[in-house]
């Protein structure tokens, strides 16, 4: 029987997981960037209303437009997407933003995390 | 979460897989995470004790779908309170009156059925938002504008027949609504105008049908849930004038008004012109005795040497009446780069949406004479009665909707978390809506809390109107399930709840 030796196919095997995940998670931030247009843009995008007030709050010492920022944890995400957020944030509903786009949108504002 | 009047938590439970059956598992939501979206976050009932809180919400795909619902509310007998898109900031956000209600989500019902071009008109379902509607338009190239409130993240349909204003020549946009389709509370599907004829060709061309145009019975009540309407929408002009006529203290409101008056009602001005508070001022610091002034914001559409023309006209009136008025005006002509407008306030009298909302507030806005000295006096009227709770009155805007009236927003600081400070909001906003019901003027539209309040001033001959809608109202829904409390129209059964 033909049998390619065992370690290359386990190599194959990983490398080509590795590309599919890649690609998957590509598309994944790619549909948290519509996402992002869609309902995150209207108040975060520059030179919109939240990122005047962030601006205001940091003064500098974080980007005040959402999606160049480069430490926001899953955990407040969802937070900020699912709840009240006093003063200015209203929640978004299952509706309008699913658990699935807010996956993706978490994928795509943590793209860039060092 | 609370239960729904009347139900056990096993019932609730049956009600739930029911709902989950109509709809889809994915669509029926219960948790505390997935209801906060439902909750008015914006009331200064929330978190108290006296907050309405949903028990759940339902997000049906399509018409059937929402008369599956409506089936199942009138069996278990559960209010429900109907939330198409958006967030309704400061008059109630998705949330009902009664404690436990069920929210009927229609934000998965988002089709554009039809824009046609030639006629200028589209007919939407409910979770179409002015956004997707814009967004729809320019994608397309198509050449026509349609009337925005700010924000534009609301319901084409829940906005308009909530009678949302607009800034354009469309802006009073309940009258440019051109045939329904509705679920009735017993779950049948009717259709208004046109509409009633199978496959009728002037559904959104003709708004009625023989007999009266019944549309308005669905604006602001509780008789049915609105899932398709025509929309008229206006051809791209071929140009467009953006102006600001301003003045410098507080009281030439009065002059400012009556000088626009014979201007709107000739035809010269046809936007829904708005009167700001200009310059502004940061808001409890606002009130009658700081000078101020008043922006007041108008729009032309037509041929460019018209609307230079009516222009010049308006300028050459304010500055007769009114000398040492200051005038700004900008044109748009075709082919527009509408983009280029940016975060410019001539955005929304072009049809543009934008967020202009700003949280925290509670609005009570009412109907108005189209007369200065009717304007002024309500201004101090109000700032006493603020006065009364230690506040100050401010966020005064007028919007000349039409030739013959005006509505004026007024808004209320809310503090989150600070009952008091929101107990008196409420209590100086209920002294508002008597104090100004005592002088013959009344509500155009009010946040949930004072739904009562309001529909309490129109009490001519023993509230007979009040009568009137309640009778229509045990008729089209003897089970009293949609809505209860909507602007004070509550079913036979849960009347004693009226405030």
């Amino acid at each position: 029987m033909n049998r390619p030796p065992i370690g290359k196919i386990s190599l194959t095997f990983v490398l080509l997981l590795s590309a599919n995940g890649a690609a998957a998670q590509d598309e994944l931030i790619e549909r948290g960037r519509t996402v992002y247009a869609d309902w995150c843009a209207i108040c975060h995008a520059p030179g919109e209303g939240a990122t005047l007030i962030l601006e205001e709050r940091y003064q500098g010492a974080l980007p005040a437009v959402v999606d160049q920022r480069t430490n926001l944890t899953e955990e407040l995400i969802v937070a900020r997407v699912r709840t009240w957020v006093a003063p200015q944030m209203p929640p978004f509903r299952q509706s309008e933003v699913s658990d699935a786009d807010l996956e993706a949108v978490i994928a795509y504002l943590k793209r860039n995390d060092e | 979460m609370p239960l729904p009047p009347g139900l056990t938590e096993s019932d609730f439970s049956d009600l739930l897989a029911e709902f989950r059956q109509a709809v889809g598992s994915g669509y029926v939501y219960s948790s505390d995470e997935h209801l906060q979206g439902y909750r008015d976050g914006v009331s200064p009932l929330y978190r108290t004790d006296q907050e309405p809180v949903p028990s759940a919400a339902v997000a049906p795909a399509n018409v059937e779908e929402v008369q599956q619902v409506i089936q199942i509310a009138n069996r278990y007998r559960i209010p429900f309170w109907v939330n198409s898109t958006g967030k309704n900031f400061g008059y109630g956000g998705p949330a009902g009156v009664v404690n436990g209600t069920v929210n009927l989500d229609l934000k998965r019902m988002n089709r554009i059925l039809e824009v046609n071009e030639a006629n200028a008109y589209a007919l939407v379902e409910p979770g179409v938002s002015f956004f997707e509607m814009y967004r729809y338009l320019r994608e397309r190239n198509i050449k026509l504008w349609l009337d925005v409130p700010s924000p534009g993240w609301g319901s084409i349909i829940g906005n308009t027949i909530e009678y949302g204003l607009g800034y354009t020549d469309q802006g009073q946009r309940v009258n440019f609504l051109c045939g329904m389709e509705v679920v009735l509370p017993n779950g049948e599907v009717m259709r208004t105008g046109q509409g009633a004829i199978p496959d009728g060709v002037s559904w959104q061309h003709y708004r009625r049908s023989i007999g009266p145009r019944i549309d308005e019975l669905f604006c602001q009540t509780n008789y049915g849930v609105v899932t398709k309407m025509g929309i008229w929408l206006r051809p791209e002009p071929p140009a467009y004038l953006a102006c600001s006529i301003m003045t410098d203290r507080n009281e030439k409101i009065i002059p400012m008004i009556d000088t626009m008056r014979p201007l709107r009602l000739g035809g010269i001005i046809n936007n829904n012109a708005t009167l700001y508070r200009y310059p502004f001022v940061q808001e409890g610091e606002e009130n009658p005795d700081n000078p101020g002034g008043w922006n007041n914001r108008v729009a032309f559409y037509g041929l460019e040497g018209v609307v230079r023309q009516h222009w010049e006209h308006v300028q050459d009136a304010y500055n007769d009446a009114m000398p040492g008025t200051t005038f700004a005006s900008n044109l748009y002509t075709t082919p527009y780069d509408l983009d280029s407008l940016g975060r410019s306030p001539d955005r929304l009298m072009a049809g543009i949406p934008s967020l202009g909302s700003s949280l925290h507030k509670t609005y009570f806005s009412m109907a108005l004479p189209f007369d200065g000295q009717a304007a002024w006096d309500l201004i101090l009227l109000l700032d006493e009665a603020s006065k009364r709770h230690g506040r100050r009155y401010f966020g005064m805007a007028h919007h000349v909707e039409t030739p013959h009236e005006m509505i004026t927003t007024s808004s209320a600081l809310l503090r989150p978390g600070d009952d008091e400070y929101n107990q008196t909001t409420m209590r100086m906003i209920r002294d508002w809506i008597v104090s100004t019901g005592e002088q013959g003027l009344g509500p155009y539209r009010v946040s949930t809390p004072y739904m009562d309040d309001a529909m309490a001033q129109f009490s001519f001959n023993n509230h007979r109107l009040l009568r009137f809608y309640e009778e229509l109202k045990d008729v089209i829904d003897p089970n009293g399930i949609m809505a209860p409390g909507k602007n004070g129209i509550w079913p036979r059964h849960m009347r004693e709840n009226r405030a």
